[in-house]
């Protein structure tokens, strides 16, 4: 049972327990109405209403809009449907409401909240729903794919999508799989190309191609047109004037050249080249850029901290810190060969600018420096992070491998550090024998 | 022992004249002559025609820096890939820069295409063909040959580097004498310092290519443009229609330019260094193949060449006859001379031996005077001096018995065409329709 009031202009169709707003254009107007209401129900058939419709409430800044669930009455044929949940179907689309609505009542705090840039959105948005994100194949997109949610942040930009997405991988929050790698203009960033062959010297496409014949007795080889005998269709040698019976037996084609019919050039392996539909610009397979797609799905870690059960530090995890305590006692009571010895080493950023920085970005040096230090200890457990430092224990070693070890680490930050950071913040480093401590 | 020195002193003075030339009959009547006598004769003559000879090459040379032609330097091979780099760099520096670079890759199963292209790419070579399934070298030659557009053809191979003037000097003989087809450069062994092996065939190298070849082209008999590094003239190889099947094609192109009626030079100032095999194992390998090649080539493919027909030249007639008499006939006739003297002097051959010994030991160092003579690296090549005392026993024995194992397996069963170095498929041909 349900029933439809109509209020100031505004309808809203209740059914069982939800309010849907029931939106024909978007107006401003609707604000109140929208916190009130659960859920969403687009009801034009004029599709740039409907993209109209769906933008306004997929990039509100109130995340009480941006994640309400919305549905679309008539089915438009607008590419804006994937960020919608779908057609409105009666029970259907109540049981989603339901479940929708508790996951951004039952999140307490979101995590992200402080930070709350497009990929935190996208974060809340997928844990809402089913935690996947799945990029479509569109034509109309310049990069071929369109993105359900993040995708209205980019229009025209796709390109960047994936960019913004890398982050969220790198910090754990989103897993891939593999889906397509797709080549884009270097000028433009489209993904509509055409390939052509061309020739190396000239770049013409007015190439003839030709089999290579050699005749096995007297090694003479030259394109097949030479052999063709005008009279009939028959094989016949150029140099000694015999006739080629039998492929294999008497003859082979070893390869194939291109000859080309505007500049006479001669080769084997043609030039191809990307031309772009929209820009014109002809690329060199080298120049074009290539972009992989992923689907993505957030990660349990993802899950966990939106949902408030995983507690937050800005170390990597607690129990890292821990194991490492407990394997720098077990270093500190081992007895080594002569002149060897297990060392502690601290490496620490100060600088006031660490708590300007964009935390991706810090997340981001963090990691690769997780991937420098691998190098240099023998395992995970000998690595840990707490804050803006870290503390790496080196085990068995002379004091001069430790020294040069810590000479090659700070190298490698220095290194990481861009040179416009560089000169705000501070590389402080210990290294410390674990017989001392 | 203590008599046997003071005995083999007294009979190099008891032994008399003609018992001296029935003893050493092989010595004297073949070796002192064709090796010591006409070489010394010749560069008697080319001493004394130094000033004719340099003023003809100005002009020549004058000729051909006035006509600036495009000169296409063709190297095929198989699994050359990593010496095309150094090869590529070694042309860069040449004096003579109208050339274009065309690298053909006979079905290479290393890296050699990915690097052919990468060079390509880079601008270092002209033109990179690759044929998918290996041919062999005559036929890697030949599929160049449709892509050369130079007047001239230059032919290396990927291994060897180059004097700066080295290209150059190989193509100003053409304007010397219109009627010049090929001109073969001077090979020399680049490795000679890495072991004993490949000192001795530097030594070999610069009596019989270096010395022995200005002897020849002087005397019209040259007969071999080594594959190493030779120029023809494009519309003589391709009327002569490239090469044929291998191994040994360069001697057989050599003789098919002469049977077309134009004369073979050899040009001693393009040096071309090569690396020489560094041991004798690797080394009898190779000299099995080149020997097998004179029989098949020089007796059997061309033995036209020595009956009167329309085409009959002398020179042509001298050039093969003297090759096939030094090296085929003088191989049986050393074996016969070694029956001889066991037979008829086996009471002396405790003297008989070491003056054997003596007389080509000493014939190696007068020959050496004369390659100090004729070479221009004489400083470089002084390393090689005291080494020449080996080659008594590496051209006197070693390189003997190798040359009369391979004439064997080519004389009763045709081993060439078995020869992995060309592939069976072109191979079984060549040996059916007896080419």
């Amino acid at each position: 049972m349900f029933k439809v009031v109509k209020n100031n202009n505004q309808k809203i169709l209740t059914q069982g327990s939800i309010d849907y707003l029931i939106i024909e254009k978007w107006s401003t107007a609707l604000e109140g109405a929208l916190t009130s209401c659960k859920a969403v129900i687009i009801a034009t058939k004029e599709v740039a209403w409907f993209n109209d419709i769906v933008l306004q409430l997929r990039t509100h800044k109130d995340k009480n809009v941006f994640l309400k669930p919305v549905f679309y009455k008539y089915d438009v044929k607008s590419e804006y449907v994937i960020h919608t949940d779908g057609l409105f179907e009666e029970d259907l689309s109540n049981e989603m409401v339901r479940t929708i609505v508790d996951k951004i009542q039952n999140v307490p705090q979101l995590a992200f909240e402080q930070n709350f840039d497009v990929t935190t959105r996208l974060v809340q948005f997928l844990f809402t729903r089913e935690a996947k994100l799945v990029p479509v194949k569109n034509r109309h997109s310049k990069i071929g794919y369109i993105y359900p949610f993040i995708g209205l942040y980019f229009t025209n930009k796709e390109y960047e999508i994936e960019k913004q997405l890398q982050f969220l991988v790198n910090d754990e929050t989103l897993d891939v799989k593999l889906k397509d790698k797709i080549q884009l203009c270097n000028d433009c960033h489209d993904s509509y190309l055409i390939y052509k062959e061309t020739c190396p010297k000239c770049k013409s496409i007015d190439l003839e191609a030709q089999d290579i014949i050699h005749h096995f007795t007297c090694a003479h080889v030259a394109p097949q047109e030479q052999f063709m005998n005008s009279e009939d269709d028959n094989l016949q040698c150029p140099k000694c004037d015999k006739h080629l019976r039998h492929i294999g037996i008497d003859y082979d084609k070893p390869s194939s050249v291109y000859n080309c019919n505007t500049c006479d050039h001669n080769f084997q392996v043609s030039q191809v080249l990307a031309e772009c539909h929209s820009c014109n610009h002809v690329n060199s397979l080298e120049e074009l850029i290539e972009v992989t797609i992923y689907d993505y799905e957030l990660t349990m870690k993802a899950m966990l901290l939106a949902e408030g059960k995983y507690q937050v530090h800005k170390t990597e995890a607690k129990n890292d810190t821990l194991v490492f305590k407990q394997l720098l006692d077990q270093e500190r009571k081992r007895h080594f060969a002569k002149g060897h010895s297990s060392y502690l080493f601290t490496v620490s950023l100060t600088g006031e600018l660490l708590n300007i920085l964009d935390s991706n970005y810090i997340n981001s040096f963090w990691k690769d420096m997780k991937q420098v230090a691998r190098e240099y200890v023998v395992n995970d457990l000998c690595y840990v992070r707490e804050g803006n430092s870290i503390r790496l224990l080196l085990l068995d070693m002379l004091q001069v491998e430790a020294e040069q070890l810590q000479q090659k680490m700070i190298y490698n930050m220095e290194l990481l550090l861009s040179d416009n950071i560089k000169s705000h913040i501070t590389i402080e480093n210990k290294l410390i024998n674990v017989d001392t401590l | 022992m203590n008599h046997l020195i003071p005995e083999y002193l007294n009979y190099w003075f008891e032994v008399g004249i003609w018992k001296f030339i029935r003893i050493f009959w092989y010595f004297v009547l073949f070796e002192f002559t064709r090796y010591i006598i006409i070489d010394y004769i010749v560069y008697g003559i080319f001493y004394l025609n130094r000033k004719k000879r340099q003023d003809r090459w100005d002009l020549a040379k004058q000729k051909f820096r006035l006509e600036n032609p495009l000169v296409s330097i063709i190297i095929p091979g198989k699994n050359e890939g990593k010496h095309l780099y150094k090869l590529t760099k070694s042309l860069s520096e040449q004096t003579y820069t109208n050339f274009e670079l065309i690298i053909v890759d006979d079905g290479s199963d290393d890296d050699t295409p990915i690097i052919g292209e990468n060079l390509k790419k880079h601008g270092l070579i002209d033109l990179f063909l690759r044929n998918d399934q290996r041919g062999g070298k005559a036929s890697a030659a030949n599929f160049a040959l449709q892509f050369c557009k130079g007047k001239y053809i230059v032919h290396l191979d990927a291994d060897c580097s180059f004097d700066r003037d080295a290209i150059e000097n190989v193509v100003i003989p053409f304007y010397i004498d219109e009627n010049i087809g090929a001109v073969g450069g001077n090979v020399k062994v680049r490795n000679y310092k890495s072991s004993l092996c490949a000192k001795l065939q530097a030594i070999e190298y610069l009596k019989t290519v270096s010395v022995g070849r200005i002897v020849t082209s002087y005397l019209g008999i040259y007969k071999i443009i080594s594959g190493a590094f030779g120029a023809f003239r494009s519309d003589v190889i391709s009327s002569i229609g490239g090469w044929d099947i291998g191994p040994g094609l360069d001697g057989d192109i050599t003789v098919k330019i002469r049977k077309s009626g134009y004369r073979v030079y050899f040009e001693p100032t393009a040096v071309c260094l090569t690396n020489a095999p560094e041991k004798f194992k690797v080394l009898t390998k190779q000299r099995l193949r080149w020997d097998k090649s004179i029989i098949r080539f020089r007796v059997r493919k061309h033995k036209d060449v020595y009956f009167p027909n329309a085409n009959f030249k002398w020179s042509t007639f001298f050039s093969l006859a003297e090759n096939v008499f030094y090296n085929v006939i003088l191989d049986v006739l050393w074996w016969i001379y070694i029956i001889d003297i066991c037979i008829n002097y086996s009471g002396s051959l405790q003297f008989v031996i070491p003056m054997n010994i003596t007389l080509y030991f000493v014939m190696s160092y007068v020959q050496m005077c004369s390659i100090y003579m004729f070479s221009e690296r004489r400083e470089e090549e002084k390393y090689l001096w005291k080494y020449v005392a080996f080659m008594t026993f590496y051209t006197g024995m070693y390189l003997r018995i190798v040359r009369t194992i391979a004439y064997y397996k080519e004389f009763f069963f045709k081993r060439s065409f078995e020869d992995p170095w060309n592939p069976y498929k072109s191979s079984r041909l060549a040996k059916e329709h007896g080419l």
